[in-house]
């Protein structure tokens, strides 16, 4: 017990400075936007030519003249606050927007997230079960196949099938449940092959160590060997794994989004790149980072839970 | 085990080809990949055009050729900055240790604490979209990865006796990195470059997929899929020949990444991670 108290508060004393770090790089993308803000946002309105003397007062409005220490500061300062700032293109707050669209992001993230668990912890369990069978061979076969088709040339082949021939599924939206089917598939499928691949390996690697062997002396039922001691020593990878992958596709569904038209934070990040609307970036890349960060974190602990070697071993 | 070994060979032809599909694309191409034929648009397969024509008429196949040129080498080129940054950083981290390399580590944290493809896409977004900025995104944000196995391999190298050996007889630091631990990790390290050439491909064809990338008319596999969207309906192979592409080379870089897993499993279990 004790020793899980240490390791958690080890943990998280190392995420602050990983959090503070990753507010400097999210501030500093700003600092290498081409172009000038401000002229940028003057010019917002295509109609209307903006004066030397606007830009400069507008330079002066955000600061940009200042050192960029100071202008770390002043961002700082409201992060804290929980203010990422205004959006350059329609002054909505940049926070403000990514926490209204961040329901359909979270949804088809843990929709995908629980699909990638269980696909892979079933399809795990089923292939070590049956090493070295025609099923394991044609999994396998399966899975690097499965693997290798990118996302985003999945989610094409599912609207062909799914909603162009068998009209069973919605193309795009975000108003029903239904219409998140698809986005999900496309971004678990290749994931939980990964995982069903992992699995399956690390479990094949636990079953020929000298620990399972002394179960089955005892007379541990198959089940029993599998479920209690093998399958919880292989997980550790496996749920590394499923967390960077939840973590990143928080971060990473921008493609997905785009494909299937679904209003979250990956449409709003390439909406803000293509007004070059810097600091919706900069809130979108903290927010995404800490995100990924804090799920990693998660993870971690789960780990050290099933696998007490982790914590030990600090 | 045989089985296994052909499996090897013919991912590793057909890498070879898609790279030699690449290097000769302006003398095997029949077409030029941006010749415009608009009356003959969407056209199915002929003697002219093996594989048909894309809305603009342009020869698909002559583009999937040229589209090589462009996927596979900036994913080579892109994944080789990567390495020279990662490997680097790694090795000195690894074979200073004490507080240079936790300073290092908390930097590969920082770095890697934001999701690669936000970082991408943000970094390509600010730059503006090109070949220059791909490969800026690319190494910045997929350096860390790299170098912390990199480093983590080096520890544990570092240690072992004929280092100890070498130093004692009076090598230099140098001398020992370039000697004695780049020789031994980079077998373990052939696994990493190889599925991150596989994932660079893909971010590759992802940004420009976006308009973040190589901007169109330009022939690459991602460019290729964009214009697709509207017209895969009306005939099918404008979407699904750059996808198959894609996903072949991806499937033959998986199939590699494995055979060197295998190997090395000789001698530990540790390549499963890699």
């Amino acid at each position: 017990m004790r020793q899980t108290l240490l390791y958690t508060i080890k943990k998280l004393l190392w995420t602050v400075p990983i959090l503070v770090g990753i507010t400097f790089l999210a501030f500093g993308l700003g600092l290498i936007a081409r172009g000038d803000p401000a002229t940028n946002r003057a010019s917002a309105d295509p109609d209307y030519i903006p004066t030397e003397a606007e830009i400069q007062a507008l330079r002066e409005e955000l600061g940009l003249d200042d050192p960029v220490l100071v202008q770390y500061g002043r961002w700082m300062a409201g992060v804290v606050r929980g203010d990422l700032g205004q959006s350059l293109i329609d002054d909505k707050p940049v926070l403000g927007e990514l926490l209204r669209l961040l329901p359909n992001t979270l949804l088809l993230s843990v929709l995908a997230l629980a699909v990638i668990a269980m696909a892979g912890l079933a399809g795990g369990l089923l292939l070590a079960l049956f090493r070295d069978s025609f099923l394991d061979l044609l999994g396998r076969v399966l899975l690097v196949l499965l693997m290798s088709v990118p996302g985003f040339c999945m989610a094409y082949f599912l609207i062909w099938l799914l909603a162009q021939k068998l009209h069973i599924l919605p193309t795009s939206g975000a108003e029903s449940l239904a219409s998140f089917v698809m986005p999900c598939l496309a971004v678990s499928i290749g994931s939980a092959c990964v995982v069903i691949r992992l699995l399956r390996s690390s479990l094949l690697g636990e079953m020929s160590k000298n620990y399972i062997l002394t179960a089955q002396a005892k007379g541990l039922r198959r089940s029993q060997i599998i479920l209690r001691h093998g399958l919880r020593n292989a997980l550790t990878p496996s749920v590394s794994y499923v967390a960077n992958t939840f973590g990143g596709l928080l971060g990473g569904s921008m493609i997905t989004e785009s494909v299937f038209s679904v209003p979250g934070i990956g449409s709003y990040a390439l909406a803000a790149i293509n007004n070059r609307d810097y600091i919706a970036i900069q809130g979108y890349v903290l927010f995404t980072g800490f995100a990924f960060v804090l799920t990693c974190l998660l993870a971690d602990l789960l780990c050290a839970w099933l696998n007490p070697r982790i914590r030990l071993e600090g | 085990m045989k089985r296994k070994q052909v499996v090897c060979y013919l991912a590793l032809a057909v890498l070879g080809l898609f790279l030699l599909a690449g290097l000769a694309a302006p003398l095997i191409a029949p077409w030029d990949p941006n010749q415009v034929d608009m009356a003959n648009s969407l056209a199915g397969p002929s003697p002219e055009h093996w594989l048909g024509t894309d809305h603009l008429g342009r020869d698909l196949l002559s583009r999937l050729i040229y589209g090589s040129r462009s996927s596979v080498f900036i994913a080579f080129f892109a994944t080789g900055c990567t390495l020279m940054v990662g490997m680097t950083i790694g090795l000195i981290s690894g074979y200073l240790g004490g507080w240079p390399d936790q300073l290092i580590q908390a930097v590969v944290h920082i770095f890697q604490g934001i999701p690669s493809t936000a970082f991408v896409v943000a970094v390509l977004g600010l730059l503006g979209p090109g070949l220059r900025s791909l490969l800026i995104a690319i190494v910045v944000s997929s350096w860390a990865g790299f170098s912390r196995i990199v480093r983590n391999q080096v520890l544990e190298v570092r240690e072992l006796h004929y280092i100890e050996g070498a130093r004692a007889m009076g090598a230099g630091s140098v001398y020992i990195i370039r000697r004695h631990i780049l020789p031994n990790i980079l077998l373990p390290l052939l696994v990493l470059i190889a599925t991150r050439i596989g994932s660079t491909v893909l971010t590759v064809a992802a940004m420009s997929y976006l308009g973040l990338g190589l901007r169109a008319p330009a022939a690459d596999w991602g460019i290729m899929i964009n214009d697709a969207k509207l017209y895969y309906l009306r005939y099918a192979p404008v979407l699904l020949a750059p996808a198959a592409c894609l996903t072949l080379f991806c499937l033959s870089i998986h199939l590699i990444a494995d055979c060197l897993r295998d190997r090395l499993d000789h001698d530990d279990g540790s390549a499963r991670m890699l």
